[in-house]
């Protein structure tokens, strides 16, 4: 019996060296290495909405005249041809409501520059110059009447002023104000000799103006701070224009993760009586002369038209 | 008298014996546990705590099993040549990374800013990005990666093989897009090997970046070679090609506006796997021992086959004299 178990425990010593020798070569036989990276990354956010809405010329206006009104006038211009867009001494896009309102909103995770272009730039513009003036008719010598009498205007007359507002953050920016508020007096002098008024100016004199403020630093700071205080988180202002192309373009970068959210309306006014009455009613006589086709002048524009583009784009 | 002599003799005979198979009893013990031990240390004695390579297993465990001809590790019972202790370079759970100096294979795989483990994060995008006038012009708000149009990077990494031995190892790349509902993102790809050239894209071809999704490259690496890859993508910022550049600036924004409520993710995963080449002489660890508690278990067993035939051969003559 002792044998046998002795018999046993052998064959288990047996088999246990065999099973560990083929184990341990087995398993001492490969190594195996193995290494994994992984990487993930999602589309960066956009969402930027860029609107410009309304329409900033009516094909009638509303009378303010009390005597006329009261006689049951309602419109004082009103366009010869239904839907045909007009303006004349006295209207105003703040009358009818026609303001021109562009805004801007969204947080992208890129960089932005928001972008206003003006392009296809036409004005009511009466070039300067000695033109006869229809204000008065005029009895000659022979007893006949007719529109001897002139007129002279120094420098183009452009009767209609924009401007422009911007709000933003609960802040509003009156951009002609701003300027009157923020020049300094040559500088000021400078750009009312451009045409600037406390109401605005002319297409072709805001051209004029950017012109001059694009390549003066000192007015760029002033403009960008302004706007600093209404729109944060933008930077990089920039102007360009083109009087002779009829083209100007305002920009203003957003770094990523800045919101933009701001709004500018547009307004325009033709003011009805002017500092010189006699010289610009006749002026505007003239012109609606021109516009009635009873005079012909090449150096009289009676169309007001410009195509306003707002962008945002991507800073690469 | 004499046949109580002789069973005298015997039993002393048979008490030397006994003796002797005590003793070998014990050495051969000792000499396996020996040799087990050897493979103990081997697989546990690393003080971070291993995962599987097979997926899915917990923590702590050690898997054994093989590589298939696909690359694939499978889980297998200890028998034969195919069954592997796997070395595990890897930790999880926001562990430190195993020491890849531990790697008995001498394979590693690395980058500018770390060595891969297992499910290494790595930076083959980026939270945000850099013009050319070093301005940001990129920036996640969340601090996740993103990409955007425009924005592009390289990525490189090494394979290297600082062992003794040479090794056969295994890349594939998966790339695949996720929440986008089958839309397109026009990100482009391409991937090189230094020494080899690109293997997908070209210098002036870039491919879809989803053509890197299957790559799989199967190779050698001598001991002391390293191979650089360098993983290149970009997303243009302006696209000519289809319906043109306003078209493709209009589906650009689409995906930008739709990424706002929306995470359309790109995954890039590398994988690699090596080990050592079948031709090469197969590395046992530490010789000396191995052939130290190896001789004594041999010598066990010499031993025990001489006694099995003295004890046969004493139980035959005790029958005869009986």
């Amino acid at each position: 019996m002792k044998k046998n178990r002795i018999m046993r425990v052998f064959s288990v010593l047996l088999a246990l060296t065999l099973i560990s020798t083929c184990a341990i070569s087995g398993t001492f036989a490969k190594y195996v290495t193995k290494a994994e990276g992984e990487d993930q990354a999602r589309v960066a956010k956009w969402g930027v909405l860029v609107s410009v809405d309304g329409n900033a010329f009516a094909d009638k206006y509303a009378a303010t005249d009390a005597a006329y009104k009261e006689d049951g006038g309602e419109y004082s211009v009103v366009s010869s041809v239904e839907g045909e867009q007009v303006v004349a001494p006295g209207t105003s896009s703040e009358e009818v409501g026609a303001n021109l309102v562009g805004s801007v909103t969204g947080t992208p995770e890129v960089a932005a520059r928001y972008t206003m272009e003006g392009s296809g730039i036409e004005d009511v513009v009466l070039k300067a110059g000695t033109y006869t003036d229809y204000t008065h008719l005029v009895k000659a010598n022979d007893g006949t009447y007719g529109y001897t009498d002139t007129f002279t205007l120094d420098k183009d007359y452009a009767p209609i002023k924009w401007n422009m507002v911007i709000e933003g953050k609960g802040k509003t920016l009156d951009v002609a104000t701003a300027l009157y508020d923020n020049l300094p007096a040559a500088n000021l002098a400078q750009a009312e000799a451009y045409g600037l008024t406390r109401e605005g100016c002319s297409i072709f004199d805001a051209i004029t103006i950017i012109q001059k403020v694009a390549g003066n630093e000192g007015y760029k700071n002033i403009v960008e701070t302004a706007l600093g205080n209404i729109v944060s988180g933008g930077r990089n202002f920039e102007l360009e224009a083109d009087k002779d192309a009829g083209t100007f373009k305002l920009s203003y970068d957003f770094d990523p993760n800045k919101e933009m959210d701001f709004t500018f309306t547009l307004s325009w006014a033709w003011a009805f009586e002017q500092e010189n009455v006699a010289l610009y009613d006749a002026a505007d006589t003239y012109l609606g002369n021109v516009a009635a086709g009873v005079v012909t002048d090449d150096n009289a524009s009676t169309t007001i038209a410009a195509t306003l583009i707002a962008t945002a784009t991507q800073i690469d | 008298m004499n046949d109580y002599a002789s069973l005298r003799k015997q039993k002393g005979r048979s008490s030397g014996l006994v003796i002797l198979v005590v003793l070998l009893v014990v050495l051969e013990i000792c000499s396996i546990s020996m040799l087990f031990s050897q493979l103990t240390t081997f697989t546990t004695g690393h003080k971070g705590t291993y995962i599987s390579l097979t997926e899915g297993s917990a923590n702590g465990t050690v898997q054994v099993g093989r590589v298939d001809e696909n690359g694939n590790f499978i889980r297998t019972a200890a028998h034969g040549s195919t069954m592997r202790p796997v070395f595990l370079a890897a930790s999880s759970g926001g562990m430190n990374p195993v020491r890849l100096a531990e790697n008995k294979t001498g394979f590693s795989v690395y980058d500018k800013d770390q060595v891969w483990s297992t499910q290494t994060d790595i930076d083959i995008f980026s939270v945000s990005y850099k013009n050319g006038q070093a301005e940001i012009t990129v920036n996640s708000e969340k601090g996740d990666n993103v990409f955007a149009p425009g924005t592009e990077q390289t990525y490189e990494f090494t394979l290297a093989n600082d062992g003794k031995y040479n090794l056969d190892y295994i890349l594939t790349v998966e790339a695949f897009y996720e929440n986008t509902n089958g839309l397109w993102i026009p990100i482009e790809g391409r991937l090189s090997r230094s020494p080899g050239g690109y293997v997908v894209g070209s210098a002036e071809e870039w491919p879809d970046v989803l053509e890197l999704d299957g790559y799989r490259e199967d190779g050698k690496i001598d001991s002391g070679r390293h191979y650089v890859y360098t993983l290149d993508w970009r997303w243009p910022f302006e696209r000519f090609d289809g319906d043109g550049l306003d078209s493709n600036d209009a589906y650009d924004t689409m995906l930008g506006n739709l990424a706002v409520d929306e995470d359309l993710t790109l995954h890039i995963i590398i994988r690699t796997l090596a080990c050592v080449d079948e031709e090469e002489p197969v590395p046992t660890g530490d010789n000396a021992r191995l052939y130290l508690w190896g001789g004594i278990a041999g010598a066990a067993l010499v031993g025990i086959v001489v006694l099995l035939f003295l004890m046969r051969r004493n139980r035959k003559k005790t029958d005869e004299d009986d």
